[in-house]
């Protein structure tokens, strides 16, 4: 059973100076199976972060469905569709969007406060277990501000993984980072993913770094027009 | 980690981001716990003016005009005291003090003082109070004279009382001041006005009132057992009743020294006593027949002398009469005042009594003050005109001889049909002994009767003024509500600080939303970060609120003293009352930052990590600021077609308000409507002003905030202090508060006489030509305490006046809001009653059809209901009642004690000065209609001074919180001003546009407020007898638009601060 099936999703915007209905999404449809690395390009515009926010059910298709292991998001209240995020998605953004008035190490156990119920120990051990993973071990309590960008987009990165999510949804998660740190994060994404055998979703802008993923999606136009390699 | 401690953990975080939030919680902490504190503390002040006023006294029996023994008091382990009021005078006679309280006490008196002083004071000695010495400049050992009325068993009103004016000079010497807590403020009307005083040894007075063992109040320091002690040691003293036996005829005569037998007396005792046969005496002017006639004679009217009039035989001989021969008795009544009617009866002699028979004496003659102490007949003074010359010697050897023995016995109902009045209609019961003893017969009267059939009952004052001690005026509400704008900008100005970081953290809040909180989730862990600020900025406000309520004492104390009318206010906050205002406090910050901050939680996780919160809204076209606007225009043009019509002048007012406050929603409503409209405009801005008028549409919620706090606060400046009273009203319009009459005053003794007739103006020394044209409107006046807004103590038996109503219905005078004049003549279950509007909205709290209780002379309860409003008159803390009504409930209440003179005004001032001085020994005092107005007229400006200050200081907040928003909104705009810099603008063109935009907002809401405001108190701007404060208004709004421009002044420089092209990197 695939881990998530969007069926026919359209998603359309309306433009605030003329009114007009734009389509950003058109009758996508889309198959991810779980451990599957899959990486979404294409130009700025082209709908890339819409389709993310829909796979996230942070936002919801005009037309079409969203499955997550065999059953449909579409009548799922808001209140549902939080726990269901809180349980299986990890998200990783441009921006890391890490508290600054909390620790690295409370930011990453902040999606756990949302499960209804959590073994907080547990927790606690994996949180430092992954931060030792990513390097910043060290860097337990410090805040947000005391780490450099890649630091804190490593802290982001092991904040989306704390509940054990079935799939990972990045949006361009190296879009603010130099080269150097872009790689280190890229390869440690990568290799927690494969550690975890979670799913991973990456929109990004770099062919380079689409090619590492098992799967590329290329979208243009509100639409999946072609899969390449 | 918990949500808790993720908010303590924020709030430490973003503590300076807080500040804001913090400052707002302070001042709306602070202000309401300050207003509640306030109150507290008046009522406090309240207590503790009650508790110097009445000392240890708790229970009290008031007399009035009862007298009753001494001993009564003294039996019931009570103090008893003589209670006259008077007035008092410097010797040199310049300075004078009306009103005074004369009280005749024993050391026990000062014993229930609080200080419980041992003071006592020895005939020819005299204590004064405080307020005494500082009104006549005396001091210890200083003389003073006072001055008061002789006490009469009966009323001055009853015919054959006695003469009027018998007033008793006191000169003496002053062995002590005596201070507040000692008893000086001894009073027991419940005022925080302390009453001038006298106080001089029981003994002392009672002998110079003549009144020895006799006292009219009597108090104690508890209320329990009181009425049953008291029942157990009455005696029949204590009722005024006389017991003479007639050996003569083995019978017994019971009398009473108030002339007249009180109707519920003898319908307790009439079927008690043996045989008992009604008695009633009266003094005729004369006995005519065709022989002859014989002045000022007794004649009794009784039951068992047939039908006919049955003469002494010292009759028959005076005028040679026989049986058979017609009587023409001659005699005076009386109608509702002491005016005298003359009348006569006629009936047929019947019989001759010889002097020898043992009827024929004295024992049917009650006794008539007066006339029976007379030596001689032309010593009499029986309180009705006499013309002595026709006294003959014969008449004069007639009293040396058979003294007051009537000279004709007539059937009792002939002679109740000619001389019953209100006071009675016997003046004794004529009993046989049947074997029984004096004391036995007493015992058995006293069996029958209880002290409250004559009006003796015990008065709980403890409770009394506890209740009065709750005010009238709740100053907590009163300045919770004068500083509601404060506290409303207080909170907005949080609100808006908190959303202002609340955008700063969008992110954050998506980013939440996000990893699965929900959103409910997420608003409790940013209110209870708000919640821990709230806390702290109450608790700070808590401490604020104690140095803003001294801070609003001192000033009650001095600028806004016409509030508060001379209470002496201390600082006496409860712990409750302060944290209930806390609570309070800390739910309102929170409940306004959980209401304004509810869009954001709307926006999806999306919306708020994509940054939509934080960029420009887009403008959403609505439709309700055309409703808005089309009803504010509706309801202004409605209202202001209609008020002119209304039959009110309140009425008309308030729908000139209304009219104004829907043209500043109209006008607010359609500001928002272009600046939607204008965002969405595809018009090219070719010039840099246009660019700015552009960004004051940008955010449209943000400019029209501005704009209408702005608005709001000059509407509600402008508006309330156009409600600024003045008296400058021509007081001889029929229809003002003044009623057309230009002076009101009160008299500290009974005015008996008429002032508008001959005769009564001839009393005083006053030629009739004097008051040409000048009349005077009297009212009687029964005790109480005083319901207009001058007396803080909410009044628990507010004054009954009574006036003959005729007359002013016949003037139409005053103006009512409800009711006439005529509403009190029409009979009833209840009687119906005339109150100033103010008085029963404030002092008494009642409306139309509300019932008031009072207490007859009798100890009878009745009721008063309020038929009529009247509307901002001098009559203010009185309810008013027709005479006739009066004189059946309060038959003892002689005279009148307040007047109302019409006079032309500018004769004003003389007839002032000529009724005060030929009135001086009656304790006239008189002030112009005008100035009393204006003496109630403070305290409602005092009202508008102190919520012009609160409310102008809520505009000054306003103003900060809108320099704040202006530094936001041009601190988001850095990045595009930094381009426009790059582009070739300067700094200066740049700031000049941000700074011109914004004083569009301000001078747009400045003028919006200001133009409702005029409409609504157009009617006050029309009506030429009110003044309308432009000056102030005018500084206000000066000092407003100052604030305000400065404020955006400070901020726009604040946040252009530093290189704009920085700005551009940041973006």
């Amino acid at each position: 059973m695939p881990l998530v099936e969007l069926k026919n999703v359209s998603r359309h915007y309306v433009d605030p100076g003329s009114g007009q209905r734009v389509k950003v999404l058109s009758h996508v449809s889309l198959t991810i199976e779980p451990g599957e690395s899959l990486a979404i390009v294409g130009p700025s515009g082209c709908g890339k972060s819409t389709l993310l926010n829909i796979l996230g059910t942070l936002d919801l298709p005009d037309e079409g469905e969203l499955w997550f292991e065999g059953k449909s998001m579409k009548e799922l209240p808001p209140a549902s569709l939080a726990d269901f995020r809180s349980q299986h998605l990890g998200f990783i953004f441009q921006l890391h969007h890490l508290l600054p008035q909390c620790t690295v190490l409370e930011n990453v156990l902040m999606p756990a406060l949302a499960l209804k119920q959590h073994d907080a120990k547990a927790t606690l051990a994996r949180a430092k277990q992954l931060l030792s993973a990513v390097g910043l071990q060290d860097r337990m309590q410090w805040k947000p501000a005391q780490l450099s960008g890649g630091e804190r987009q490593r802290a982001a990165v092991v904040r989306a993984l704390i509940n054990q999510p079935k799939l990972i949804l990045a949006d361009e998660p190296t879009g603010a980072l130099d080269e150097a740190n872009a790689a280190v994060l890229t390869d440690l994404l990568l290799s927690l993913q494969k550690e975890t055998g979670v799913a991973l979703v990456l929109v990004t802008h770099h062919p380079a770094q689409a090619a590492r993923m098992s799967r590329t999606l290329s979208l243009k136009e509100g639409t999946l027009s072609s899969t390449i390699g | 980690m918990s949500i808790w401690q993720l908010s303590l953990q924020s709030a430490r975080h973003y503590w300076r981001s807080h500040l804001g939030l913090l400052l707002g919680t302070f001042l709306a902490s602070a202000v309401l716990t300050g207003s509640l504190l306030v109150g507290e503390s008046v009522k406090g002040s309240l207590r503790h003016a009650a508790a110097m006023r009445l000392g240890k006294v708790k229970a009290a029996v008031l007399g009035g005009d009862r007298w009753f023994t001494e001993n009564l008091a003294r039996k019931s382990n009570a103090t008893p005291v003589v209670f006259a009021t008077g007035s008092a005078s410097a010797v040199s006679g310049k300075l004078r003090a009306n009103g005074v309280q004369v009280l005749g006490v024993d050391d026990t008196f000062f014993q229930l003082t609080l200080g419980g002083s041992n003071l006592k004071l020895a005939s020819g000695e005299a204590a004064i109070n405080e307020a005494l010495a500082s009104r006549l400049g005396l001091k210890q050992n200083d003389a003073f004279i006072t001055r008061m009325e002789k006490p009469s068993s009966i009323s001055r009103d009853a015919p054959l009382s006695g003469e009027a004016n018998d007033d008793v000079a006191l000169r003496r010497r002053i062995t002590s001041i005596i201070p507040a807590d000692g008893g000086g403020n001894f009073q027991l009307q419940a005022s925080q006005i302390s009453v001038p005083t006298v106080f001089l040894a029981l003994s002392d007075l009672q002998l110079q009132l003549e009144m020895e063992g006799k006292v009219n109040v009597l108090l104690r320091d508890s209320t329990e057992g009181l009425a049953h002690q008291l029942e157990t040691q009455k005696s029949i003293e204590d009722f005024g009743i006389t017991l003479v036996k007639d050996d003569k005829t083995s019978t017994w005569m019971l009398g009473t020294d108030r002339v007249f037998l009180d109707n519920e007396v003898v319908a307790k005792l009439l079927p008690i006593l043996p045989k008992a046969s009604p008695v009633l005496t009266y003094l005729v002017n004369g006995i005519h027949t065709g022989k002859g006639a014989t002045p000022y004679s007794m004649v009794t009217a009784a039951d068992g002398f047939g039908d006919g009039a049955i003469i002494s035989q010292w009759l028959a001989d005076d005028q040679k009469l026989a049986v058979g021969d017609e009587l023409d008795l001659r005699y005076f009544t009386m109608s509702t005042g002491r005016e005298l009617s003359p009348q006569s009866s006629k009936i047929k002699v019947s019989a001759v009594l010889p002097m020898t028979d043992p009827r024929v004496n004295e024992t049917w003659t009650p006794h008539f003050p007066g006339i029976s102490e007379s030596q001689n007949c032309r010593d009499w003074k029986p309180g009705i005109p006499m013309e002595t010359a026709k006294i003959r010697d014969q008449d004069e050897q007639y009293w040396d001889e058979y003294k007051a023995t009537p000279k004709v016995f007539i059937p009792l109902s002939f002679g109740q049909k000619a001389w019953a009045n209100r006071f009675g209609n016997l003046t004794g019961l004529r009993f046989t002994t049947d074997g029984l003893t004096e004391a036995a017969i007493k015992q058995k009267i006293l069996q029958q009767l209880t002290l409250t059939d004559v009006g003796l009952h015990v008065r709980d004052l403890g409770s009394e003024s506890a209740a009065a001690a709750n005010g009238s005026v709740d100053f907590g509400g009163l300045f919770a509500g004068l500083s509601m704008f404060l506290i409303g900008a207080a909170l907005i100005f949080a609100a808006l600080l908190f959303l202002f970081t609340l955008e700063r953290r969008a992110g954050q809040v998506g980013l939440l939303l996000a990893v699965g909180w929900k959103p409910s989730q997420v608003r409790r862990s940013m209110l209870a970060e708000a919640g821990v600020i709230g806390v702290v900025g109450t608790l700070l406000g808590t401490l604020g609120g104690i140095a803003y309520t001294k801070a609003a004492l001192s000033a009650l104390q001095g600028a806004w003293g016409g509030a508060t009318a001379g209470l002496a206010l201390t600082y006496s906050g409860k712990t409750s009352t302060i944290m209930i205002a806390s609570l309070a406090a800390l739910i309102v910050v929170v409940a306004t930052l959980w209401w304004t901050s509810r869009r954001m939680f709307r926006l999806s996780a999306k919306d708020l990590l994509g940054g939509a919160w934080t960029n420009e809204s887009v403008v959403r076209s609505s439709k309700s600021p055309i409703w808005i606007a089309a009803g504010g225009t509706v309801l202004a043009i409605g209202l202001s077609l209609a008020a002119p019509h209304a039959k009110l002048p309140e009425a008309s007012a308030g729908m000139f308000f209304g009219a104004g406050f829907g043209l500043l929603a109209a006008a607010l409503a359609i500001a928002s409507l272009w600046m939607r409209r204008a965002s969405l405009s595809t018009t090219v801005a070719t010039s840099l002003n246009q660019v700015g008028r552009r960004n004051i549409t940008r955010r449209p919620g943000r400019s029209l905030a501005a704009m209408a706090m702005m608005a709001s606060g000059i509407f509600l400046v402008v508006a309330v202090n156009a409600f600024r009273m003045s008296a400058d009203v021509d007081p001889s319009r029929r229809d003002t508060g003044t009623g057309g009459y230009a002076l009101i005053g009160e008299s500290s003794l009974p005015v008996y006489e008429d002032l508008n007739g001959k005769a009564g103006r001839e009393a005083f020394s006053i030629d009739d030509d004097e008051l040409k044209g000048v009349s005077v409107l009297p009212f009687r006046v029964r005790e109480g305490d005083d319901a207009s807004c001058l007396n803080l103590n909410a009044s628990q038996n507010p004054q009954l006046v009574a006036v003959n109503v005729a007359k002013l219905v016949s003037a139409k005078a005053f103006f009512f809001t409800q009711g006439d004049w005529e509403a009190l003549t029409k009979p009833g279950d209840t009687i119906p009653a005339a109150v100033d509007m103010n008085t029963a909205m404030w002092g008494l709290k009642k409306g139309v059809g509300d019932t008031l209780d009072y207490i007859d002379s009798n100890g009878k309860p009745f009721k008063v209901t309020i038929a009529a409003l009247l509307a901002g008159s001098v009559l203010q803390g009185k309810v008013i009642i027709d005479e006739s009504a009066f004189v059946k409930k309060f038959p003892d209440t002689a005279g009148y004690r307040f007047f109302l003179i019409e006079a032309p005004q500018e004769q004003a001032d003389e007839v002032s000065e000529l009724l005060t001085s030929q009135l001086e020994q009656r304790g006239l005092a008189l002030e112009p209609t005008k100035q009393r107005l204006a003496t109630f007229q403070t305290v409602q400006n005092t009202y508008i001074g102190i919520f012009t200050l609160l409310g102008g200081l809520g505009v000054v907040l306003g103003t900060f919180g809108l320099g704040i928003l202006v530094a936001r909104h041009v601190l988001e705009r850095r990045g595009e001003l930094g381009v426009m810099q790059a582009m070739g603008f300067t700094p200066a063109a740049l700031k000049k546009m941000v700074l011109g935009e914004h004083l569009i907002l301000l001078v747009g809401g400045l003028l919006i407020g200001l133009v409702s405001a005029l409409l609504a108190v157009w009617p006050n701007l029309r009506d030429s007898t009110s003044d309308l404060p432009v000056s102030t208004i005018a500084y206000l709004l000066l000092a407003i638009l100052l604030a305000g421009a400065t404020a955006c002044l400070l901020a726009v420089n604040g946040a252009l601060r530093g290189s704009l092209t920085d700005a551009i990197r940041k973006e």
